[in-house]
């Protein structure tokens, strides 16, 4: 085959251009760290790689959640908590002041306890957490405060609604517990404050307390826990969602590494090689193209 | 019985004919990287013999050589080679036209990234989220409007970009029909060149001679360099006539039927091409001009392949927001989508303030998608509840954020999810930018090696011509020694013969 000078020159610029093209890109993927830089690279890939992507930070939105369900399941416990011992608290003294050995003066006294034990109990029921009233359902205010005391009642300004929190894909689960909650017929948050109440302007009096009294108080002190138990099977729900969702995070990790992340090793690799076969095309080529035949003739 | 001066005649024949050669050799060495230049050389031929009588054969003449001729200045191209490297590279314009334009279409959006809309509509439902977790937060409702005005303004910068790609494509096709009409026009001209130096013409005093065909060389060599251009270019036919004049047909050599037919160039006239108005039937498209019309033959050109096909289609289907399933339709579908998707919601939801029925964004696509200036100016407007009065019900925003990221709605014809629908069509983009680049590199190296075969034959190799030159000169040289020879012998004759005894 006839071969002009034209023709090898032509050749080993192609060639050298091709090789260039070979090192830029191996060039690129290394400092990136990349193997994807655009959607041609390698389209099932990329695909591949933006629901990973999108995957991953919607598990980052579902953690936050979580965090944020546990810090208000968090603080309605410790509420109830506190609820619970005032209402214990109140029924102890409400006992004593049910005999009739005391003279108007103790009962007097007692009424003074019971009513330090029912503003403790208002203010649990009232605990602000990030802003929010959280026994006051959908009312999280600002303004006015869930459980009121009017007079002789307690009213609750609250309302029924379920603060839900999306901690998984298309799973809701309701964080509060609302001030009305009911166990039975009866709403014991609402009842034992009512019955604190009572109780207390029943002792101030210089009365007795009733058995019907006593009876109230009971069973909103009985009812409680129920409530406080629903709110720790829910954490527990949650803990168990989180440790899920933060081991198929782990996995996404590692699967969108797999897709869009350049091997290190393999890229260096085949850089290097890239590199020496470049070199060796222009130390060839430099050689093939320079002799010819008038370097010879006289 | 020759002539005395006969042999004088032969050297000098001789003489001429080498150094015409070598002529012709430095020709050569001088256009060796000249594009498009096919070498030449010399035709020698022996000149016609005379027939003398001679003693050894009764009754018959024998013959004796009168020296050499050059006969023509060949010009070493191969035609089937021409149209071998020609077919292919309309189809290489073509994707190299294509794997440019989409390989910017891929800049534009650019995926995967953290600033691509996949990362930004994730972010818009996280935003949602946010604030179906604080619904009583003027915080999250600002949160929420900067993040769709984010996601609006990255739908409509796209959407431009891609527009102006379009513009560019479009001013394209008018530079390139504009660039096709003079070459053209120059190959028209140099048609009529070739033929009136090449034409036989009879000789004035014999009508049978034959005077030599000249050869047109680098009149041709301009010429077909220009076909190789227009090849690239749009695909074109072309056939040599007798008359040495090329024809040359948009497409196929096809019927000939005039109505059917699209001849760009004809001996010494052509037809131009213009890029269309965009009312009537033509919509913008590549149209013979008003003096190139024929009757009965459809005004819009039928481009089978090459850069303008590749710049007609990327700017009516690909990147052209009327057709269907283009890149650019595609983007305003979804942002028609997205606008739809959370207006619908949005409206039914009741801000902190109580105020219901407000739609989230405004426009109605990709063009003017913006969020609704009323929300921004009070933030308060937002919905996030089912109902008024109702600070801490966040279940609105939390629909709106299922309504972006799992509710499933048809967009022409096709059932998914908006994030599933949007990868989906950067999947086929890549896939579609992914083909050109293979194709292009494949064209490439399909003209290339077609090429150097032909480079192979019609190059100049500056080894062979350096040997030439001392074949010639050699030549030369031994030719003048000839002549030389016979000088010294016509001088003895005439100075010393019949000068017996002076």
């Amino acid at each position: 085959m006839r071969i002009t000078s034209r023709m090898m020159v032509d050749n080993l610029r192609q060639n050298i251009n091709h090789n260039s093209e070979s090192l830029a890109k191996l060039q690129d993927q290394l400092s990136s760290g990349m193997r994807l830089r655009k959607p041609s690279d390698d389209p099932q890939a990329v695909s591949r790689a933006l629901t990973l992507r999108t995957t991953s930070s919607q598990y980052d939105q579902y953690l936050r959640n979580i965090s944020s369900a546990r810090g208000w399941m968090e603080a309605t416990d410790t509420a109830l908590d506190q609820i619970g011992t005032a209402l214990r608290q109140a029924r102890d003294v409400a006992l004593r002041g049910a005999t009739d050995t005391l003279d108007a003066a103790a009962l007097r006294a007692l009424g003074e306890q019971v009513d330090s034990y029912l503003q403790e109990a208002l203010e649990a029921t009232n605990t602000v957490h990030e802003g929010k009233y959280i026994f006051a359902g959908f009312q999280v205010g600002p303004g006015t405060a869930p459980f009121q005391l009017a007079g002789a009642t307690v009213t609750y300004e609250g309302d029924s609604g379920e603060i839900d929190r999306e901690i998984s894909p298309g799973v809701q689960v309701g964080v509060n517990v609302t001030g009305n909650a009911t166990v039975g017929t009866d709403s014991p948050i609402i009842k034992g404050l009512q019955a604190m109440l009572e109780i207390r302007d029943q002792l101030k009096a210089g009365s007795k307390v009733t058995s019907a009294q006593l009876d109230d108080i009971t069973t909103a002190l009985d009812d409680l826990p129920s409530i406080r138990g629903l709110v720790g099977a829910k954490m527990q729900r949650i803990d168990e969602t989180e440790s899920a969702i933060n081991a198929l995070k782990a996995n996404v990790a590692v699967m969108l590494s797999r897709e869009q992340d350049a091997d290190v090793a393999e890229v260096m690799t085949k850089l290097m090689m890239q590199q020496s076969v470049y070199q060796a095309a222009l130390n060839i080529g430099a050689r093939v193209i320079q002799p010819s035949l008038l370097d010879f003739l006289r | 019985m020759t002539s005395s001066f006969f042999g004088l005649n032969i050297a000098l024949s001789a003489l001429q004919a080498q150094q015409t050669a070598l002529n012709i050799t430095a020709h050569n060495v001088a256009n060796a990287n000249t594009d498009g230049y096919t070498r030449q050389d010399a035709q020698m031929v022996a000149a016609d013999p005379f027939p003398v009588p001679i003693a050894s054969i009764a009754g018959q003449a024998g013959q004796i050589g009168t020296g050499v001729n050059i006969s023509m200045i060949r010009r070493l191209r191969d035609s089937f080679l021409d149209l071998q490297v020609r077919t292919q590279m309309a189809g290489q314009g073509y994707w190299n036209v294509q794997q440019d334009y989409l390989e910017q279409i891929e800049t534009v959006f650019n995926e995967p990234s953290d600033q691509g809309l996949n990362s930004l509509l994730t972010k818009f439902w996280g935003a949602w989220q946010d604030l179906a977790t604080n619904p009583e937060s003027y915080a999250a409702r600002v949160a929420v409007l900067q993040s769709g005005t984010v996601l609006a303004g990255v739908l409509q910068r796209d959407y431009q970009q891609l527009a102006g790609l379009r513009t560019q494509a479009d001013q394209e096709i008018v530079s390139k029909t504009s660039q096709i009409n003079d070459w053209l026009a120059e190959i028209a001209s140099l048609n009529r060149q070739i033929s009136a130096v090449e034409v036989r013409q009879a000789s004035s005093y014999d009508p049978n001679a034959q005077v030599a065909k000249a050869q047109a060389n680098d009149l041709r060599d301009r010429r077909d360099l220009l076909l190789d251009q227009l090849s690239k270019a749009v695909k074109v036919s072309y056939r040599e006539e007798s008359d040495s004049t090329v024809t040359v047909w948009l497409g196929d050599i096809s019927s000939s039927d005039p109505k059917v037919q699209q001849i760009l160039v004809q001996a010494d006239s052509h037809n131009y091409l213009l890029r269309g108005l965009d009312s009537g039937s033509s919509g913008g498209k590549v149209v013979w001009s008003s003096d190139s019309v024929v009757d009965g033959r459809d005004s819009v050109v039928t481009l089978a392949d090459g850069e303008l096909r590749a710049l007609q289609d990327l700017r009516d289907d690909t990147l052209n927001a009327g057709s269907t399933d283009s890149v650019a339709n595609r983007l305003d579908q979804l942002a028609k989508s997205i606008i739809m998707a959370v207006n619908n919601v949005h409206a039914t939801g009741y801000g902190l303030d109580g105020s219901t029925g407000l739609a989230f964004f405004m426009g109605t696509g990709a063009a003017d998608i913006a969020v609704s200036s009323g929300l921004i100016s009070d933030p308060n407007k937002v919905a996030a509840a089912s109902a008024a009065g109702r600070p801490g019900d966040g279940s609105k925003a939390s629909e709106i954020a299922e309504a972006l990221q799992s509710t499933q709605r048809t967009i022409n014809g096709r059932t998914a999810t908006l994030s599933d629908w949007y990868r989906a069509m950067i999947s086929q983009l890549g896939i579609d930018s992914q083909r050109a680049q293979d194709m292009s590199t494949n064209q490439g190296l399909l003209v290339d090696r077609l090429t150097r075969n032909r480079e192979s034959f019609s190059g100049v190799s500056l080894d062979e011509e350096a040997a030439n030159v001392v074949r010639f000169q050699r030549a030369f040289e031994a030719a003048a020694r000839v002549m030389s020879a016979m000088d010294e012998m016509l001088d003895k004759l005439v100075n010393g013969v019949g000068i017996v005894g002076r």
